[in-house]
C-alpha cells in the first residue's frame, strides 16, 4: 500500500529545521532544472520504493523531476537477471543471443522516450543501453548503480563497462563498488523514508493481533529477515542459522519476503524454502506480495534480532530500516552492511552461519547490549541514511556535474 | 549594542563523497596509499567522522584508526592513531607526513602483516566540498550567536574545522572575526580552544553560544555602570535599591557561570 505523498515540509520535525532550511537552500539553486529518473520497475524492490518517495519530494522542492520505467518482456528481464548475478560475481555468461535481445529491447524504449532534461539518471544495468540518446540530448547523464559491483564476472561487466564509460558521472552505493572508471564515481547511500507506512511506529496491540494472526507467539523471541526470495540472500542459510540457534536458546523464525517482477528467480527459490521450513513450527515464511509495507513495519517493530544474511547485497534498506526502528542487527559483511551496520557499536557483522547463531545467541542473553546497537542504529540512519539526506546528496551531484574537476565549489 | 564593521556570513558545507578505486587489505597497502592518494582523501578520512559519526567520536576519530584498530586488530598502533591530535596541524601535507611516520614506525617494529577479513578491506574516498551561504548574518555577538542557533551542523563543521583546512591556518574564522570587529581576546581564544574531534559538533555549538551568552551578561552589566558618572554611581545604586539586585547578578555571572 502506498501513503500518502509526503511534502518536503513534514520532515522538518523529523531532521530538524537548520538540515531542513540547509536542503531548500540547495534546491533553490536547482531551482526549474528538469530531471529525469529511468529504471526496470515500478513496484518491488529497493529501487522503485526510493524512486517512489524521490520524484514527489524532488518536485515538491522545485526540481521537476519525471520517472520512466523501461519495458522489456520475459526474455529481456530474464538476460538483465543474468546480468544481475553476474555483476553480483555469479560466474553465469551473457550469450550474443541474450545480448541481442538487451538491445532490440533498448532501441524499442529509445524510440519511447525523450531526454530533453537537463539531468538523467539511469537506475541500475537494465536501462544503461539508453545512453545511445546522449548524443542528441543536451542533459548530464548519471549512471545510479544500486548494485554490489565489488567483483563482477568480467565477461559481463566487459560488456557493460562500455557504455558506463559514456555517462557524466556514475554512483554507487558503499565504497567497495568502485570500478576502474574514467568518470567520477560518487557514492550515494540509499536511504528510507521515516515517515512511509514501513517506518511508523506501531501500537504494541496491533503488533500483537498481528503476530497471533499469523500464529507467532508473541512472548517468545522473534528472530526476523526480511528480503526477496532470492539465492543472494540466502534464505535457506538463514534457515540453518535459525537451527543452530534453537539448539541453545528458544526462538522463532520469520521469513518475509516476495518477489519482484523484474525477478524471474524468486519464483524458484520459494519451493525450496517452504520445503526447508516444512518440519518446524517455528519457521514462519511469509511470502508478502509488493506493497506489504504495513506488513514489514509490523514485523521488523515485533522483531528481537533481526538478520541479513545475505551473500552479496547492494545496500539492504532492510537493516536501515532495522536499525531505525532501534532493532538489534546480525548481519553479514557484504556490500553496504558495513557502512550502516559498524560492527559493536550499530550492529554486529558475521561472516558464517555459525558466526551468525553465536552472535544471535549472544544478544537474546544480553538484552542491554541488544539495546544500547539499537540505540546507536537508530542515531546513524537519523545522520545518515533517511530519505533527506539522499535528496541533498542528489542535488549535490547535480551541482558538481555543473563544474567538474573542482574540489570545492562556493555557491 | 556595538556593531562589526563587516558582518559574519555564516556558510555551511555540504558533502559530496566521491570513491577513488584504491583499497588496501593490510597496513603495507594502507601506508602505500596514504602516501600516494589525493589530499582531498587523507581529509575525508581524517574528518568524515566528526560530522557522521557523532555518538562515536569520542573513540576513533579517523577511519584509519578505526580501521587498524577493530578491523585488522592492531590496537596498539590504533591507539597512536586516534591520540594523533589533528588540530595541530595546520595543513593536510603536515598531516599525511605524521600518518605515515606511525605507520612506518610500527611496521619497523612488527614485521607482522595482517589481512583484513573479506569485504572488510579499506576503501578510500575523497570528499568534494560544496560551499554554500546559508543567508544569516550576524552584526554583532548577540546576532552570532541567534544565527549559531540556527544554523545546521555542517555549518557549525565549516567553521570550526573545514575553514582551518582550507585556508591552512590554526584559528577559525569565528574567532578571526570576533577579534577584528570587537577585540575580545578571551572570547576569540576560547573558541579557538573548542576541540571539535573530541567534543561532538553539537557540544561545541552549545559551547559558543554559551560563551557568547556570558560575554553578552558581561557587557550588559558594564554598560549599567557606564551610563552613571563614577562620583554619583554609589549614590544612585542606593536611591534606586539596585545595590541587592546587583550583588546577585554578579553572584550569577562570575560564580554560577
Amino acid at each position: 500500500m502506498v501513503s500518502r505523498l509526503n511534502r518536503f515540509q513534514d520532515y522538518r520535525p523529523v531532521i530538524g529545521t537548520p538540515v531542513w532550511e540547509s536542503i531548500l537552500r540547495l534546491a533553490q539553486k536547482l531551482s526549474g532544472v528538469k530531471v529525469k529518473m529511468v529504471n526496470s520497475t515500478a513496484v518491488g524492490g529497493g529501487v522503485a520504493e526510493i524512486l517512489q518517495r524521490l520524484v514527489p519530494l524532488l518536485n515538491d522542492l522545485g526540481v521537476v523531476t519525471t520517472w520512466e520505467v523501461i519495458e522489456g518482456d520475459g526474455e529481456f528481464f530474464k538476460a538483465t537477471k543474468l546480468v544481475h548475478n553476474a555483476l553480483h560475481g555469479a560466474r553465469e555468461e551473457l550469450t550474443p543471443r541474450q545480448q541481442d535481445i538487451y538491445w532490440t529491447c533498448t532501441e524499442k524504449n529509445l524510440r519511447k522516450f525523450n531526454f530533453a532534461e537537463d539531468y538523467i539518471f539511469i537506475h541500475d544495468p537494465q536501462p544503461a543501453g539508453l545512453i545511445q540518446a546522449k548524443s542528441h540530448s543536451p542533459a548530464k547523464w548519471i549512471w545510479r548503480c544500486h548494485i554490489d559491483i565489488s567483483s563482477p564476472y568480467s565477461q559481463v561487466w566487459e560488456f557493460l563497462r562500455p557504455l558506463v564509460c559514456q555517462y557524466d558521472a556514475s554512483i554507487f552505493s558503499a565504497p567497495s563498488f568502485a570500478q576502474n572508471l574514467p568518470i567520477p564515481q560518487y557514492m550515494i547511500s540509499p536511504s528510507i523514508d521515516p515517515l512511509s507506512v514501513k517506518n511508523q511506529e506501531v501500537p504494541q496491540h496491533r503488533i500483537k493481533e498481528y503476530l497471533l494472526k499469523h500464529e507467532i507467539d508473541p512472548r517468545r523471541p522473534i528472530l526476523t529477515q526480511v528480503s526477496r526470495f532470492d539465492k543472494l540472500k540466502d534464505p535457506l542459510g538463514v534457515i540453518k542459522t535459525y537451527q543452530l540457534v534453537k539448539k541453545s536458546e528458544d526462538c522463532q523464525l520469520v521469513l518475509a519476503g516476495g518477489g519482484a517482477t523484474d525477478d524471474p528467480e524468486s519464483v524458484e527459490i520459494i519451493p525450496r524454502v517452504y520445503e526447508a521450513a516444512a518440519s518446524d513450527k517455528d519457521i514462519h515464511v511469509l511470502d508478502l506480495p509488493p506493497n506489504s509495507d504495513r506488513e514489514v513495519n509490523i514485523l521488523q517493530w515485533a522483531s528481537t534480532v533481526i538478520l541479513q544474511k545475505s551473500l552479496r547485497e547492494g545496500f539492504a534498506l532492510t537493516v536501515t530500516e532495522a536499525l531505525w526502528k532501534k532493532k538489534p542487527v546480525v548481519a553479514s559483511a557484504v556490500g553496504g552492511i558495513p557502512l550502516q551496520v559498524i560492527h559493536n557499536y550499530t550492529g554486529l557483522l558475521v561472516r558464517s552461519i555459525e558466526g551468525a547463531a553465536l552472535k544471535i545467541i549472544y544478544l537474546l542473553r544480553n538484552p542491554h547490549v541488544a539495546q544500547r546497537l539499537g540505540e546507536n542504529g537508530r542515531q546513524h540512519v537519523l545522520q545518515n541514511f533517511l530519505i533527506t539526506r539522499h535528496i541533498r546528496d542528489y542535488l549535490l551531484v547535480m551541482i558538481a556535474l555543473r563544474q567538474p574537476g573542482e574540489k570545492v565549489i562556493y555557491l | 549594542m556595538a556593531l562589526a564593521r563587516t558582518p559574519f556570513h555564516f556558510y555551511t558545507s555540504q558533502p559530496l563523497i566521491e570513491l577513488t578505486g584504491l583499497r588496501a587489505a593490510n597496513l603495507k597497502e594502507l601506508l602505500d596509499h596514504i602516501k600516494e592518494v589525493d589530499g582531498s582523501s587523507i581529509y575525508f578520512h581524517t574528518h568524515h567522522y566528526v560530522r557522521e559519526h557523532h555518538f562515536l567520536s569520542d573513540e576513533y576519530p579517523s577511519d584509519f584508526a578505526f580501521w587498524v584498530a577493530e578491523i585488522l586488530q592492531e590496537k596498539e598502533l590504533g591507539e597512536k592513531l586516534t591520540i594523533i591530535d589533528l588540530r595541530a596541524f595546520g595543513t593536510i601535507r603536515e598531516l599525511r607526513e605524521k600518518l605515515v611516520e606511525v605507520i612506518q614506525q610500527h611496521l619497523e617494529k612488527n614485521g607482522r602483516l595482517t589481512e583484513s577479513p573479506p569485504g572488510l578491506e579499506f576503501h578510500f574516498r575523497k570528499t568534494l566540498s560544496i560551499i554554500v551561504p546559508t543567508g544569516i548574518t550576524a552584526r554583532s555577538l548577540a546576532e552570532l550567536r541567534a544565527g549559531l542557533h540556527r544554523v545546521d551542523i555542517n555549518s557549525i563543521y565549516y567553521h570550526l574545522v573545514e575553514y582551518r583546512i582550507r585556508t591552512e591556518s590554526l584559528t577559525n574564522d569565528l574567532s578571526l572575526w570576533i577579534r577584528d570587529n570587537f577585540q575580545k581576546e578571551s572570547l576569540a581564544s576560547s573558541i579557538e580552544g573548542l576541540d571539535p574531534y573530541s567534543l561532538t559538533l553539537e557540544e561545541c555549538r552549545k559551547t559558543m553560544i554559551e560563551l557568547l551568552g556570558r560575554q553578552e551578561r558581561r557587557q550588559k552589566l558594564y554598560n549599567q555602570f557606564a551610563r552613571y558618572p563614577s562620583t554619583g554611581v554609589a549614590q544612585t545604586l542606593r536611591e534606586k535599591n539596585w545595590f541587592k539586585d546587583l550583588k546577585f547578578t554578579f553572584q550569577k555571572i562570575w560564580y554560577q557561570d
